[in-house]
Order: C-alpha cells, then sequence, then structure tokens
C-alpha cells in the first residue's frame, strides 16, 4: 500500500465520518421537535404517583406511589372486571390480527381488475366508510337493526320472525360484530397502503412471469405477494404493538347495560372509569402502562420477526 | 408497448368472476349507508326522524345545508381548516419522506437508535394536563401554529416512506452516487419522484387527519377567529342536542326547555354535517389517486 | 425534467399563497387574543362608568352549550351597554378536561358558571376574587346580598370560615323556601289526555293499577297519528350518573329522592335516609314496577340502545304513553292541539306521594363567581348587576319589548304573536336591533343568578312568562278546561297540595364537598355496577332472575367499597336534613 494509497483510506474514512455527523445534522430539527412534543410531556406521567386533584398544584399533592396500580386489583370483583376487560380486549384486537391480510388481499385483487373506470370507482367508494364518525356509525346501526328498523321489519314482512330481534343488545357476538363494523369502516382507506406499494412493483418482474408462462394466481402468489409482504410485515408488527389500544368511541357508541360485559375493551373501562368520577391520576396510570406495555411488545415482536425472517422491523 | 399474454384457465375466469361480484357487494354496502345519509339530510326532517327515507328522498329540501352556511364563523373556520389542511400536509409529506429516507442510509450516527426514539413515540400518551401545559409554555394556545407543529413528525408515515424505499433497487442510488449526487441531491432529485405512491399516500391520510382534526382545538384554542371547520361544525351539534343538561337545571324555566324540544333532530344535523366535511375530500380525492400509477419504475434501473 | 417535480409550479404558487394567509392569520390572532383590558386590576377603579374601551371577557360556563363569541341581538344589546364581548368556553362542548387544563394552567376564565363543588376546590386556591366589597357598592345585586349570597356562601364552613361573598348561586327563586310556584311537580305521572279520556277516566289507584291502566290505553290506541306503534313506557341511558335516571326521578313519587352529590342513598322529607340496595327501598319498588311493566310488554325494546334523541322524537309523535318529566309535555302539546283536548297533563295516581324541592330560593346547584386573573373586575361587576336587575332579566329571558312581548293596558305584559315562535323558529331580529336570528341571538351563557321565578316589580308577575296572566289566558285550551274540571283545582301542583301529596322540601343549596380519590374511584366503579344490573333486571326474563340479579348487585357491590361510599353519602345526606331544617326555621 503506498502512501497515497493509505492517505486516501484515511480521507475516505474520515468523511465517512463526517457524512454520520452531515446526515445525522440534518435529521436532528426533526428530533428536537419530537423531543419537544412526544418526550417533554412525559414529566406528565409523574401524576400517576400522586393524588392530584385540580385545582392544587402538582407540588401540593399528596404522594402516593403505586397505590394507584395496586387498587386497579383491590378486591376480587374489581379483579374479575379487570379480567374481563383483558379479555375483551384481547379478543377484538385477536380477531383483528387473524384478518391483518384483509387490506392486502384486499389491494391484491383490486388490481387483478382489468376495468380502470371500475376499479378507480371502487377504490374511491369503499373509502366512504372511514369518514363517517362512530356516532353517525352508531345512528345508522340504529335505524337498521333496532326493534323497528329495517332488518327487523324485513324479516317480520318475510314471515320469519315474530317478535323483533334485538341485535343492537345482543351480548353473544359483541367481538364478531365490533370487528366486522371496524373491517367494513376501515378495509377501503388501509388498502390504500398497499395499493401505493403496488405500483412500485417493477414491471420487468411481471414481464419474465407471463414469459414462463404464469397463470395469473401464479403471477400473484410470486410477484404481487412478495412485494407487499415487507410492507406488511411491518404493520403487523405495529399492529401487534397497538395490541392494548382499540380506541375508545365506536365502544363507547355501542355499549350498553346488555353488551358492556363483552365490549368493556380497556380504552372504554379506563374512560368510564375516568367520566364517572374516577381521579385523573388513575387514568395517567392506566395510560403510562399501556405505553409502557405497547413499546415491550413492540420489541419482543421485533426480535421474533428477526429469528423468523431473518431481519427486524425496527 | 407489447401486448403481454397470459395463460388462462378455469381458475382464472372463476376468480375473475367472484372478484366482480364480490367487489360489487362490499362497494354497495360501504355507498349505501352513505347514500342513505344524504337522501336523508335532504327530505323532510320529522319524515327521515321516522326512518321512512330508505331507498329515495321524500319531501326534498336543502334547508339543512343552508342551516349550516348560516352558522356564524363559518366562513372564517372553513379558511382556517384549509389553511391548516394545506400547510400541515406538505410540511408532514415533507418531514415524512425526508426522514423515512434519511433512516434508509447505513450511515447516520445511531441510527437505530434515533429510529427506536422516532417510532416508540407512536405509543406515548402523556396525559391531557402535560400535554396542555408544555403547548401553554411554548406559547402555542391561541395559536395558528399549534394546528402545524406537533403533527410534523408523524412515525407512522416516516415508517410508511422508509418501507417504500427500501423496497427500490439500491443501483438507482448507487448510480447516482457515483455520478457525484450528495444526499441530499438524490433525495431531490431521484428518490422524492419514485417514491410518488407512497407520498400520495401519507398525503391523503395527512390531508384527511388535518381536515378532520379538532381535539386540538378543544382545549387550547379560545379565540374563536381560529376555530377550525369541524370545531364550529361540532359546536352546533352540540347546540342541537343541549337538552340533556337542561335536565339538571331543575327549576329552570319549561319555556327554554319546551322550545329546544321541537327543534331540528339532531341526527339530520349531523347527518348533513357529515356530508359537508366530507364532501370536499371526496373532490380532491381523486387528485391523488392519480399517483397510483404503474410505469415509473420501467426502465428506471436499465437506464 | 419538470415532469419529474413533485409539485407542479401551479401547486407551489397556492402552497406559497396559503402560507402567506396563514401568517396574516396568525399575526391578527395573536393581537387580538392579546387584547382585553389594560385597565387596573384593583376593584373599583374609583367606580368610575368608563366604557370607551372594548373588553373581550371569557366566560367559563357550565352551563353553556356553545362555544365562541356571544354574537346576535343579545350580543349586540351588550357591546352597546357595557362595550363588552363575551367569549364563552363550554365545557360540554369542549369536554371535561377543559375545567382541568385551564385550572392547571392558573386562568380559568373572568366570569366562571360553576358547579358549587368546583367552587369549593377553587376557593383555597384562590383563584377566585372575593366579592364581599364590590357587591356592596352595587344597585341591585346588593338587594340580594343578605337573604340570599350570605347564607349561601356562609355554609361553605371549611374554606370560607369567615362568611366572605366568593359567588352568587344561579336561578335564584326569591320566593320562599317553602313555595313551589311551577304547575306541575318536576317528577310526577303525566299521560295523554285525551287517550285518557277515551279509556274513560279511570281513578288510578297505584302503580299496579296504572299498569292496567297502560295497558289497556295501548290496545285501544295501538297506532300513534303518524302511523307509528304506541310505546307505553319508554327509557334510554344517556344521563345515567348513580344508578338508572330513569329510575331515580320516579322513585320521587313515593317520597324519596336521590340528593345531588349521593349516589348511593335516598332521602325522605322527614330525613330517612335509605341505601339504594335495601330490599325496602323505593329503587327497588320501581325497578319491579318496570320489571313488571316489561314483563306485560309495555316496554319500549329499544331502551337500552337508543338514545335520547331517538326518545325525544317518539315524544314528539306522542308515541310514549307514561311521562313523568313536567317538560317532556312541551315536546307535543301546543295551544293549537289543546283546544282539541289533545295533550298530555298531569293524572295522579292515588298512592303517591311526591317528594318535591322547593323554589331555589337559594339557588341550584351553580355559581356565578369572578376569576381572579380578571382584568376589569369593576366592569364584569357592573355587567352582572344588570343582569340581575329588571331590565337585564327581562332582555335575557324574554328578548325585548317590542318584538317578544309588548306592553298592555292593565300594565302586563303579553307575548306577541312573534314572541310566541321566535325562539323556535328562529325569526330574524331587525337590524338595528343587531339583525341575525332571535335563537342564535340568544344569550349563550345558559345560566342566570336570578332566575326567572323573580318578580318583575313593574307587572308584579313573574319573569317566566309562561305564567303571565295574559299567556294562561290564551292557554286557556279545552285540555286545560276539561282538566281542571275533573280535579277540581288550577292546576296539578295544587291538587296536589290539597290532597296532602306532596311534599315540599327546601332547596338546599351548598356544596356538600368533592370526594377523595379513593371516594371517587369506588364511587364511580358502584355506579356503573349499579347501572348495568338496574337494566338487567328490568328487562329480567322472570321474577326468579331478577331477585338473583339484586342479591348478587347487594354482594357485589360491597366489594366495591359500598360501605364506604355510603358512610360518605349519609354524612352529606345529614348535612342537607340539617340545613333544611334552618331553612324552615329561619324562615
Amino acid at each position: 500500500m503506498t502512501a497515497v494509497g493509505g492517505d486516501r483510506l484515511r480521507t475516505k474514512r474520515r468523511s465517512l465520518k463526517n457524512e454520520s455527523a452531515i446526515h445525522f445534522l440534518y435529521i436532528l430539527p426533526f428530533l428536537i421537535l419530537l423531543a419537544i412534543f412526544a418526550y417533554l410531556p412525559l414529566y406528565g406521567w409523574i401524576y400517576a404517583f400522586f393524588d392530584y386533584k385540580p385545582p392544587i398544584p402538582l407540588s401540593r399533592s399528596p404522594f402516593v406511589g403505586f397505590k394507584w396500580f395496586a387498587s386497579l386489583v383491590e378486591t376480587q370483583v374489581k379483579i374479575d372486571q379487570l379480567i374481563q376487560v383483558i379479555k375483551n380486549t384481547f379478543g377484538i384486537s385477536g380477531l383483528m390480527l387473524m384478518f391483518s391480510w384483509l387490506p392486502m388481499i384486499f389491494a391484491i385483487f383490486l388490481n387483478e381488475i382489468r376495468a380502470v373506470r371500475f376499479r378507480k370507482a371502487v377504490q374511491t367508494l369503499t373509502t366512504l366508510p372511514n369518514f363517517i364518525s362512530w356516532v353517525l356509525v352508531y345512528s345508522i346501526a340504529f335505524a337498521m337493526f333496532s326493534s323497528e328498523g329495517m332488518v327487523n321489519g324485513l324479516l317480520r314482512q318475510l314471515g320469519a320472525i315474530d317478535s323483533p330481534i334485538l341485535f343492537l343488545q345482543d351480548s353473544s357476538h359483541v367481538w364478531l360484530t365490533m370487528w366486522m363494523w371496524i373491517t367494513w369502516k376501515s378495509l377501503g382507506w388501509s388498502a390504500i397502503m398497499y395499493i401505493a406499494a403496488i405500483t412500485s412493483i417493477d414491471e420487468s418482474l411481471y414481464e419474465a412471469a407471463y414469459v414462463d408462462g404464469a397463470t395469473r394466481m401464479q403471477v400473484i402468489w410470486h410477484v404481487t405477494l412478495p412485494s407487499l409482504l415487507p410492507t406488511y410485515f411491518v404493520l403487523l408488527v405495529l399492529q401487534v404493538a397497538n395490541f392494548l389500544n382499540n380506541g375508545l368511541e365506536q365502544y363507547f357508541v355501542f355499549q350498553n347495560a346488555f353488551n358492556k360485559e363483552y365490549i368493556q375493551v380497556l380504552d372504554l373501562y379506563v374512560y368510564n372509569l375516568a367520566i364517572g368520577g374516577g381521579s385523573y391520576s388513575v387514568s395517567v396510570a392506566i395510560s403510562m402502562m399501556k405505553s409502557l406495555i405497547s413499546v415491550a411488545l413492540l420489541f419482543s415482536v421485533n426480535q421474533l420477526s428477526k429469528w423468523l425472517r431473518g431481519e427486524g422491523v425496527v | 408497448m407489447t401486448a403481454l399474454r397470459r395463460s388462462t384457465d378455469v381458475t382464472d375466469i372463476i376468480i375473475t368472476i367472484l372478484t366482480y361480484v364480490l367487489f360489487s357487494a362490499f362497494t354497495f354496502i360501504c355507498v349505501y349507508p352513505f347514500y342513505y345519509i344524504i337522501i336523508n339530510t335532504i327530505s323532510a326532517n320529522d319524515i327521515s326522524a321516522r326512518g321512512e327515507v330508505i331507498f329515495w328522498p321524500k319531501q326534498v329540501h336543502f334547508q339543512n345545508y343552508i342551516d349550516i352556511f348560516k352558522v356564524p364563523g363559518l366562513w372564517n373556520a372553513l379558511m382556517i381548516s384549509i389553511s391548516r389542511t394545506v400547510l400541515g400536509t406538505t410540511l408532514t409529506v415533507g418531514a415524512s419522506a425526508f426522514l423515512g429516507y434519511m433512516f434508509t442510509k447505513d450511515k447516520i450516527w445511531m441510527r437505530k437508535f434515533w429510529y427506536r426514539f422516532t417510532i416508540i413515540t407512536m405509543f406515548f400518551n402523556a396525559g391531557i394536563i402535560p400535554w396542555y401545559l408544555t403547548m401553554k409554555t411554548l406559547g402555542l394556545t391561541n395559536n395558528f401554529l399549534a394546528y402545524i407543529l406537533p403533527t410534523i413528525v408523524a412515525p407512522f408515515y416516516i415508517i410508511l416512506v422508509k418501507t417504500f424505499v427500501e423496497s427500490t433497487p439500491k443501483e438507482l442510488q448507487q448510480a447516482a452516487t457515483i455520478d457525484g449526487a450528495g444526499t441530499l441531491m438524490i433525495f431531490w432529485r431521484i428518490m422524492l419522484p419514485i417514491c410518488k405512491p407512497i407520498l400520495a399516500t401519507v398525503a391523503i391520510f395527512s390531508a384527511v387527519d388535518q381536515w378532520n382534526a379538532f381535539q386540538d382545538t378543544l382545549l387550547l384554542v379560545t379565540d374563536s377567529n381560529l376555530y377550525s371547520l369541524q370545531f364550529i361544525l361540532y359546536n352546533y351539534i352540540k347546540q342541537a342536542s343541549s337538552l340533556s343538561t337542561l335536565v339538571n337545571l331543575q327549576n329552570a324555566g319549561s319555556t327554554a326547555i319546551a322550545s329546544l324540544a321541537t327543534e331540528q333532530t339532531t341526527t339530520s344535523i349531523r347527518m348533513t354535517v357529515t356530508i359537508i366535511v366530507v364532501a370536499p375530500i371526496m373532490f380532491v380525492y381523486p387528485i391523488f389517486q392519480r399517483f397510483f400509477v404503474k410505469g415509473i419504475m420501467i426502465g428506471a434501473v436499465k437506464g | 425534467m419538470i415532469k419529474d417535480r413533485l409539485f407542479s409550479r401551479k401547486a407551489w404558487i397556492i402552497c406559497l399563497t396559503i402560507l402567506m394567509v396563514a401568517a396574516v392569520v396568525l399575526a391578527g390572532c395573536k393581537s387580538s387574543s392579546g387584547g382585553g383590558g389594560g385597565g387596573s386590576g384593583s376593584s373599583g377603579s374609583s367606580g368610575s362608568n368608563d366604557y370607551s374601551e372594548h373588553l373581550t371577557i371569557t366566560v367559563f360556563s357550565n352551563a353553556a352549550n356553545y362555544q365562541g363569541e356571544q354574537t346576535g341581538w343579545y350580543g349586540k344589546l351588550l357591546k352597546d351597554k357595557f362595550n363588552i364581548t363575551l367569549n364563552i368556553l363550554a365545557p360540554q362542548v369542549a369536554g371535561s378536561q377543559l375545567y382541568n387544563t385551564r385550572v392547571a394552567g392558573g386562568d380559568l376564565g373572568d366570569i366562571l358558571v360553576i358547579d358549587n363543588s368546583q367552587l369549593e376546590e377553587l376557593i383555597p386556591a384562590g383563584m377566585v376574587l372575593d366579592l364581599t366589597d364590590m357587591i356592596q357598592n352595587t344597585k341591585h345585586l346588593s338587594q340580594y346580598v343578605e337573604k340570599h349570597f350570605k347564607p349561601f356562601n356562609s355554609s361553605f364552613t371549611e374554606v370560607n370560615p369567615e362568611g366572605r361573598i366568593y359567588a352568587m348561586p344561579t336561578f335564584i327563586a326569591p320566593t320562599s323556601p317553602t313555595t313551589f310556584s311551577e304547575e306541575l311537580p318536576y317528577s310526577s305521572p303525566i299521560l295523554p289526555w285525551d287517550y285518557y279520556q277515551g279509556i274513560g277516566a279511570p281513578k288510578i289507584t297505584d302503580l299496579d293499577h296504572l299498569l292496567e291502566v297502560l295497558k289497556t290505553m295501548r290496545d285501544q290506541y295501538p297506532k300513534a297519528p303518524n302511523g307509528l306503534p304506541t310505546i307505553p313506557i319508554t327509557l334510554w341511558k344517556d344521563w345515567d350518573g348513580g344508578s338508572m335516571e330513569n329510575v331515580r326521578w320516579i322513585s320521587n313519587w313515593y317520597g324519596y329522592e336521590h340528593p345531588e352529590g349521593t349516589t348511593t342513598i335516598q332521602l325522605s322529607a322527614s330525613g330517612d335516609i335509605m341505601p339504594l340496595i335495601d330490599d325496602r327501598s323505593n329503587y327497588k319498588k320501581v325497578l319491579q314496577f318496570l320489571f313488571k311493566a316489561n314483563q306485560m310488554g309495555l316496554v319500549d325494546p329499544d331502551s337500552a340502545a337508543q338514545d335520547w334523541n331517538k326518545v325525544a322524537e317518539k315524544l314528539t309523535n306522542k308515541q310514549v304513553l307514561l311521562l313523568w318529566y313536567t317538560w317532556q309535555r312541551g315536546f307535543y302539546n301546543t295551544i293549537a292541539r289543546g283546544m282539541n283536548g289533545d295533550g298530555y297533563a298531569a293524572v295522579p295516581i292515588a298512592d303517591v306521594h311526591i317528594l318535591q324541592t322547593s323554589d331555589a330560593y337559594y339557588g341550584n346547584g351553580r355559581v356565578f363567581a369572578i376569576g381572579s386573573k380578571a382584568k376589569n373586575p369593576q366592569r364584569i361587576m357592573d355587567f352582572l348587576d344588570w343582569y340581575v336587575s329588571p331590565e337585564g332579566l327581562r332582555y335575557t329571558i324574554n328578548g325585548f319589548e317590542g318584538f317578544n312581548y309588548e306592553r298592555t293596558e292593565d300594565g302586563k305584559f303579553r307575548l306577541t304573536e312573534i314572541g310566541q315562535t321566535a325562539f323556535q323558529d328562529n325569526t330574524p331580529v331587525p337590524d338595528e336591533y343587531g339583525g341575525g336570528g332571535y335563537q342564535d341571538g340568544q344569550y349563550k351563557i345558559n345560566s342566570l343568578i336570578i332566575g326567572d321565578f323573580g318578580t318583575d316589580p313593574e307587572t308584579g308577575e313573574f319573569y317566566n312568562s309562561n305564567y303571565w296572566s295574559h299567556t294562561l289566558a290564551a292557554n286557556d285550551t279545552k285540555l286545560r278546561q276539561e282538566w281542571q274540571q275533573m280535579f277540581g283545582t288550577t292546576n296539578a301542583t295544587e291538587y296536589y297540595i290539597k290532597n296532602n301529596m306532596i311534599d315540599i322540601v327546601p332547596n338546599i343549596n351548598t356544596s356538600l364537598g368533592s370526594d377523595s380519590s379513593d371516594i371517587k374511584n369506588k364511587r364511580s366503579q358502584i355506579s356503573d355496577y349499579v347501572k348495568d344490573a338496574s337494566w338487567k333486571m328490568v328487562f329480567a326474563k322472570d321474577q326468579a332472575e331478577f331477585d338473583q340479579l339484586w342479591s348478587k348487585m347487594q354482594t357485589d357491590v360491597k366489594g366495591l367499597g359500598w360501605d364506604d361510599v355510603f358512610a360518605v353519602d349519609s354524612e352529606r345526606a345529614q348535612k342537607i336534613i340539617r340545613l333544611r331544617a334552618e331553612a324552615l326555621a329561619n324562615q
């Protein structure tokens, strides 16, 4: 190695380090934004360890340690409640995980439609339910499924039943019905991500497949699907991390005394606690736990992905 | 463009038929509720309330819409909403594109750490009071920027872009580097155009988020000049359903309650608001749809 | 490579324009919100009536269901009189966290319309102004200090030992602590009059008989005028608080109320404290009643799933037979229908003994206070003084003379044609008064200090136009006349009083303290449980299931901390009993 070559190597290493630093500087402003808006407010988790009652400021509030966390499992009745709530959350999140591939398949087969106008129309129109707020969805659901609603009216006209079926108060298929509503509402919209991904697939791959005489299904299996899998797995990992976060609105509008036992997911349970006059500190305690569990889940599944597929997502 | 011949078989035909049937059915159940809402908003309110408007509008009137356009502050709120949607979306798309791209580069100081630093914020929820206090300390109460700044760095969209970029051929970037292009230049001239589909996706998602957002207004903004469209309309809906709290005022004059009681039904108001809020999105959406077009990658590597 | 640009030139121009607009908006709003009186913060700046500087006053109102600036005719009125604009903040719109966040931030608002319990918290935190001195100098407010404001403020013994005046209660009815001025008790049995006549107007003896009557009525009138089915009893869950709200109010018929601020007890006029879960409680009695009703097929099967809006529709359509809130009549009753004897009217049941709180002599659960950070307390005080003056009350409650009402020869007021429907029709107001619709321009604070049962010194009648002699004369419909003939009194309240079927207890207004976090959590869990169990009991398959649910509830709530919450509630009830006795003694 000549002296010049050694120099070049050194400058290359130095410029590599510089490049690292420069790239970091590029993203630094954004990281700062993140630090301010996402990390700074986390000091608020302290409220979970105090008995905070506004307007008394935190500095004058009594410190209670892990009291709120313990209070969730104080008595047998509470433990039973909490277990049921967790079961509900698992049930619904579980169903959603089981069918997490639906948007992908939706996008793939949508893409298979040759008629451009029809395809575009379907794509646009299937996103409509996403824009209807849950409150309004419930109004529509009520209009359709109440004892005087359309469905019961139709069934009665056909002579299928004598007295109305109380769909909305039914407690036996709650998870399934909730899952169906979510799917109806979000399928078209979530498929957008996969539709975008499909358009980036190199056309030459398709050409090669056709030249080899592949049928449509084979093309999908060997070309389209594999290209979408990276996106799918990323979203899957995120979905697992979000296991405990079902959201509030949907379950809130559909809940009533009869289905409450099975519809009360964790988010709704927390809301009912807080709104019923529960203290602010309790809701912070619970949301803190959920955050920590989500992050833990994220890294666990990520590790799993590394073992199974050879690469992680995060 | 050579016509591509594919071998067809029975499964192909079955699949085609099934596809058309299933998609049509699903589209129908997506569209019908929306159609139901529209015809109910233009039908006489009392007939609508009785649930008699199912397939066709009855006694068509547009009063529901006219009433909404008379809501004070609506036009100002519309301007606010449009501004924040355009500005917010632009910045979010830009930031997501840039960060999504940067995080694919190996040569960043502590890349993995910073990436995780960014991603895990998706699962954080610090609680409403510290968030409010933070915003207040930063001077972001009653400030238009409160609508924009917190949304710029959006981990989910960054992930989407990153995944997309990772699926593009590495040769593109390598070729450009050999040609002497720097990181920023590669981003601007090569990655941005290639990422159009995913950026369009991020743009739609982000635009809809901004357009529909109003939780941020609820607590941060008390200056009525800054109220967004969604908030004004939400206000409007709330007024119509105010009866519930009047109940708690024991001796509140029956006059006020009785009168309010016979107002427009809240459901028809809610429905009208939904249509007004969704209509602009439906008009803008086809613009983004244009980006879901194949062909960008043809010859990209070969050329 | 122009084609490859992500944004076309046009899009860039649009974006830049928007950015500029945003900047302008930003600049504009910062200056306007920064405004608001540079006047001295100290009270009574030499009592000057200098209104030259425009003031935006932030009003934090628990009662408001609108958030934004007060516009329309009322807004113009205030601008002309005091050069102020009210900016209303409404927790009902923005959510209950609005209170928490603003309080944490140190500035709740200039004018506060808050609950008693919130006042109790804010006083020690120093967030409300001491009004004792300012209020002495007012023209109208000072009249109410001795009898109303002082006793009210003094009852906050823990945080206000010196009895300073921090707040003015809302909806004060300056009649007396033992008068009840409304024509119907707040909750009593109400049925459609024409249907009642149609089935022979039987004298209803008790709840079981009521069920039979409802059944007969439904069989005879199976469909409402619009063709939809008749529903004898309908329930809804929207307002359920500590228990099933519907059950709570029907309990009043038999002499037990659920005092505000408690969720586990029922209280009678004589001071008997009964736990909800006791086998002898009225709560159980009413649940049993509804259960029976459901067994007979008289209860709306959609009750558990519907919301209040749906119920409102049913009421408007005359589908529902049994009502109990006095104001529910307003959904269907009109003068025109009344002329045909068609409408809802009170139908007493022989064995009821209604518990009714008196007129709100001491106000009603909420207060008006001035925030400690208010910049111009004197002007706010002037405004509030006007708010309780006869002029202010007339404007706020009834609109303005010449538009909503007119003077008559006998010196009284009468609603004009416009006035009768101005609210419902949102009739346009003449421009010189501010323009816009009448209803749109109404006061959005939604709460009064002196309520509409104050007496107008000019006419000697209540401000509430329903009770004006002219209105009563106009409302003298066939319905009213038939009713009066059958029951022999002017209105239902009189009937109940005459026949000893009602106890009017003094309306006590004070804070009963707020829960510790412990109790709060227990209370909310117990409430949830009780509510769900109650609904299930009403719709239970049979008596066995009903009983089983009831006993299970009795055991389960103990596990949720019932005894602790019950102790707190009993203490509160004791305070109420004591204050009632005092009010009677001080009369």
